[in-house]
């Protein structure tokens, strides 16, 4: 072992940690070696002198006063891991809880009507709470033929995942009117609901409701939670994805074209739209949804804006047109061949 | 917390510092080279460790290991802080203070100088060194070496 190889551990054998035999060996007999743990020692020495004539007095401590009542709240407490695991999962549930409660305590409306076939829109809509129970009579054409309905509804629950409810509905004895028929009034004396079984009813499904004396009718519904307004059998709130349009009024920028008061008409369906007959001005197609010929306006709350032909045109109605963001775009198409009487209605688009 | 029991707590630990605060002092003065700076980061230290007393665990080392490790985190926040300001080797040389020791372990770089006057000054041990510096023993080794090996070259040229 020569210098430069214990160099290395001499700082260590200056410190009494374990070095190897050699290098205690050779520091013992190398003169330059011991030198250096001399100077070690000194060195050492000298350091702890130093501290000792640097030793100034130590400043008190300051230790900030804390209120005995944050002393109660600063101190550590024993919870049992039982109790601590109850108290995490009723700070989970707590909130579902109240949500629930919340919702039991919020009253529901249950929105439905009827129709005959179970693809077609709602044309006549009714609004129920739990406690409803009231016949409804309805007749139309399935095939050419006349179908008639008296149901009579029952709606024990309304909650926001279904409506329990329990519903019968009968054929009606048909009187003819003029060139037509009418329903004959029909109670609920006439329609007993005693051993008919509950329902529950799923928003959203085309409930078929088998008509005693032939016949199929189908309830459609949406739980609400807020009363709608209905008016003449139409919701005054136009839901998303639906065009309304109550006592329209159409003009260009130079005169009034047509108006229909006290008329409405609903589609929902992608396939359909409003048919606004404006008399000698044509027939004026309207829709949610891109259909060919149709240029794009605007439809916001109740009015309809559209340009075509480099003509401004307006359509006016009496609630709003349609929900969701406004506004929203509308499809227009105007058939200048049609010149049939002022009418308002809903229809199949057709080429 | 009763009332009896904040004082016992108070006195336990005001003999705490009077028994530590020195050779945290001394270290933080000998990190910082500002009494006054060693002065407030003392406090901070013993302040830390009544904030929160529970950090200490005795199973991972003694309480003076703990204390120099909390000192240690101080200085270097210290330094990150006054980064702009000169290096403190003449401002740590007290008036009257002539030991050419002093002058040559300032013109240590700051890590060389804690380790070496940890070991030399305070005492410790190559295994309390590793836990307060959090390095490996090896480490601890090879750098007290050269640590001595540069105060040695310094001490001995001013000497001359």
């Amino acid at each position: 072992m020569n210098c430069s190889e214990a160099e290395s551990h001499l700082s260590a054998l200056y410190d009494g940690e374990p070095v190897a035999h050699e290098v205690a060996e050779h520091a013992a007999q190398c003169e330059n070696c011991r030198a250096v743990l001399n100077d070690y020692s000194r060195m050492g020495a000298e350091l702890r002198l130093a501290s000792a004539l640097d030793a100034a007095p130590l400043p008190p401590l300051k230790i900030p006063k804390r209120r005995a009542w944050l002393d109660v709240l600063w101190a550590r407490i024993a919870i049992p891991r039982f109790a601590l695991v109850t108290l995490l999962a009723g700070l989970v549930l707590l909130p579902i809880g109240v949500s629930m409660l919340r919702a039991q305590s919020r009253p529901l409306w249950f929105e439905f009507g009827y129709t005959l076939r179970p693809d077609s829109e709602l044309h006549h809509y009714f609004i129920a709470e739990a406690g409803y129970d009231a016949v409804e009579s309805t007749l139309g054409y399935v095939n050419g033929r006349p179908v008639s309905a008296a149901i009579r509804i029952s709606v024990d629950r309304v909650s926001d995942d279904d409506v329990r409810l329990r519903v019968r509905a009968i054929k009606p004895p048909l009187t003819a009117q003029g060139s037509g028929f009418a329903i004959s009034s029909v109670s609920k004396n006439s329609i007993l609901l005693e051993g008919v079984p509950a329902i529950h009813y799923k928003q959203g499904d085309a409930l078929p409701v088998p008509i005693e004396g032939g016949g199929t009718i189908y309830l459609k519904g949406e739980v609400l939670d807020h009363q709608p307004q209905i008016a003449f059998g139409y919701p005054l709130e136009a839901p998303p994805e639906k065009l309304i349009v109550r006592a329209p009024v159409l003009t260009d920028s130079h005169e009034l074209l047509a108006s229909e008061a006290g008329a409405t008409a609903l589609v929902g369906n992608s396939d359909q739209a409003i048919r606004f007959q404006a008399g000698s001005n044509g027939l004026f197609l309207f829709s949610l949804h891109e259909f060919p010929g149709a240029v794009e306006g605007k439809a916001e709350w109740g009015e309809i804006k559209f340009k075509m032909d480099g003509e401004d045109y307006r359509l006016v109605a009496a609630a709003p047109i349609t929900g969701g963001d406004q506004p929203v775009p509308v499809w227009v198409r105007r058939d200048v061949s049609n010149t049939d009487e002022v009418s308002l209605g809903a229809g199949r688009i057709t080429q | 917390m009763p009332e009896h029991d904040s004082a016992a707590k108070a006195s336990a630990f005001d003999h705490l510092y009077r028994e530590q605060g020195s050779p945290i002092r001394r270290f933080l003065r000998l990190s910082t080279g500002d009494e006054s700076a060693a002065d407030d980061l003392t406090q901070e230290t013993f302040l830390d460790h009544w904030r929160r007393p529970h950090a200490f665990n005795p199973a991972r080392g003694g309480i003076k290991a703990y204390l120099l490790g909390i000192a240690r985190r101080k200085a270097a926040d210290w330094w990150r802080a006054h980064k702009a300001m000169p290096a403190a080797a003449s401002e740590c040389t007290a008036p009257g203070d002539n030991l050419l020791i002093r002058d040559a372990l300032n013109q240590l770089p700051e890590e060389a100088r804690s380790l070496l006057w940890l070991r030399e000054v305070e005492g410790y041990s190559y295994d309390e060194l590793a836990q307060i510096l959090k390095i490996p023993i090896g480490t601890v080794r090879s750098r007290l070496h050269s640590a001595r090996q540069q105060l040695r070259t310094i001490w001995m040229k001013e000497r001359k």
